[in-house]
């Protein structure tokens, strides 16, 4: 067993786990933090993202032992009901969300982009989620989302 | 199972001494991991290489282009002297997602010696060499040497890739990578060619072509290389499209009268896009004289 101390949406935490522990699982069962999603496990479908040092990670193919001394931001640390952020609110204005089950991943993965990017193109925003799976399929609206964020974080910026 | 995180080179490579086979590196984790979870590997120690600072340089001197054992893919991306090159920036968009490449690295690609690999299939073509560091010594390895088999490198266990070099390609020489999947973004190749041409006067002059996911390994075509030299681009083509490349061996699989097909199309396809390469960048190299 180690012990893993790191920041967790903005919090100091520490937990013990296995060497082999994810940090997908250590989020969602010792920090009941179930936003974040367990889909595919092998990397590919992009619902378990978080952010780590502000850089979209696969938690489901990243240990927490990885996450030592870093910080970890999931869907929780962005906003909750009444303070949404730009990103969260275009989501639902733009009805990118159906089954719902993709869309942390997506958020968080729209979140880091648009922090790099903020004035992007529409095929750009197409390529910054094109590693997240939809199986809803409604990949237009949640272009639409990250558009429609990016516009109005260009508002506000103003 | 132990996980450690060493702090210096040294620290990495004295584990790694201790626990040999039974050690397992994690760089990035996007191959690694996924290892451990379905149990393919089963180590004694977990040593993660991803922060050590002797592996995180990129840069070129002399005109020898280096990589960190840890460089990420979209530390890559985003260097001016890479930009260059565009065949490796090519790779890179194609490869994994956006996600992937921030934390995948061009050494977990080469050290995983898998056959459909994107940058280790790209960096062939480049004419890379590794440098392999073990404690008390270390020694140099060409692509695609040091690909041994199906996910089988002659990397030994005590051995970290700190170093890739490839020479920085010259004004008149072109680079091109082609992937054929069937998803444009995060998808395995099912074809993948890498090409680096130089051209002089109208024709080709030599260079280097590597094929993956047409063979057990990532290996060099010089077979195309062979039928490359001397001829003009419409020339190249003709003989490209003559007859397969020898070393596109392929396995039984649903995919394989496809990849008959597909192969030397894909060849073509990155030989036109490095001869483009070459002569655009001769064309501006010409005007800047000219001015
Ligand atoms: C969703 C998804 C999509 C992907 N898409 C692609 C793709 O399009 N093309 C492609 O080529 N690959 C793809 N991959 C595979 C993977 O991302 C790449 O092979 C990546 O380059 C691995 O790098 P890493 O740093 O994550 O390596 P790790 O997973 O950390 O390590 C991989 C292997 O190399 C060893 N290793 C790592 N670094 C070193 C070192 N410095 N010295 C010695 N040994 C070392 C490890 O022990 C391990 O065996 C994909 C993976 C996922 C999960």
């Amino acid at each position: 067993m180690s012990i893993v101390r790191f920041t967790l949406n903005g919090a100091p935490v520490s937990c013990e786990v296995p060497a082999d522990a994810l940090l997908v699982d250590t989020i969602r069962s010792a920090f009941g933090l179930t936003g974040t999603k367990k889909g595919c496990g092998t990397g590919d479908c992009g619902a378990c993202t978080v952010l780590i040092d502000g850089v979209p990670v696969r938690s489901c193919i990243y240990l927490t032992c990885m996450a030592d001394g870093r910080d970890v931001v999931t869907i929780e640390g962005l906003g909750g009901p009444g303070r949404l952020t730009a990103v969260q609110q275009a989501f639902m204005d733009a009805g990118a969300v159906q089954c719902g089950y993709c869309i942390p991943g997506m958020i968080m993965v729209a979140t880091a982009f648009l922090n790099r990017n903020p004035h992007p193109t529409r095929e750009q925003a197409r390529e910054s989620v094109s590693g997240n799976l939809c199986r809803c399929t409604g990949y237009q609206k949640i272009v639409d989302a990250v558009m429609l964020a990016a516009a109005r974080l260009g508002e506000e910026g103003r | 199972m132990e996980f450690y995180k060493p702090s210096t080179l040294q620290e990495a490579l004295k584990l790694l001494n201790k626990y040999g086979e039974n050690a397992l590196v994690v760089n990035g984790g996007t191959d690694a991991v996924l290892d451990l979870t379905e149990g393919r590997v089963r180590p004694e120690a977990i040593v993660y290489i991803a922060d050590l600072p002797e592996l995180q340089s990129i840069g070129c001197e002399d005109r020898r282009v280096f990589l960190g054992g840890a460089v990420t893919y979209s530390r890559m991306e985003a260097d001016p002297v890479l930009s260059g090159v565009r065949g490796l920036m090519e790779c890179l968009r194609r490869l994994g997602s956006p996600t992937i490449r921030e934390s995948g690295t061009a050494a977990g690609n080469i050290a995983k010696g898998a056959t459909a690999a994107d940058c280790s299939t790209m960096l062939t073509a480049l004419r890379a060499e590794i440098v392999l560091a073990r404690e008390g010594g270390q020694r140099r390895m060409a692509l695609p040497d040091v690909f041994a088999g199906p996910f089988r490198t002659a990397i030994e266990p005590q051995e970290l890739i700190t170093r890739i070099e490839f020479p920085l390609p010259e004004e008149n020489e072109g680079t091109g990578f082609v992937k054929y999947s069937r998803r444009r973004m995060q998808d395995i190749g099912k074809i993948l060619v890498g090409a680096r041409i130089c051209v002089q006067g109208g024709v080709c002059t030599g260079g280097t072509v590597s094929l993956g996911a047409v063979n057990r390994t990532v290996v060099r075509s010089l077979d195309i290389e062979g039928r490359i030299a001397g001829k003009t681009l419409e020339e190249i083509r003709e003989a490209v499209r003559a007859a397969r490349p020898a070393e596109a061996v392929l396995r039984d699989s649903y995919f394989r009268h496809y990849k008959e097909l597909a192969v030397s199309g894909a060849v073509c396809e990155a030989l036109e896009a490095a001869w483009k390469d070459a002569v655009q960048k001769g064309a501006v190299q010409g005007k800047e004289a000219v001015l």
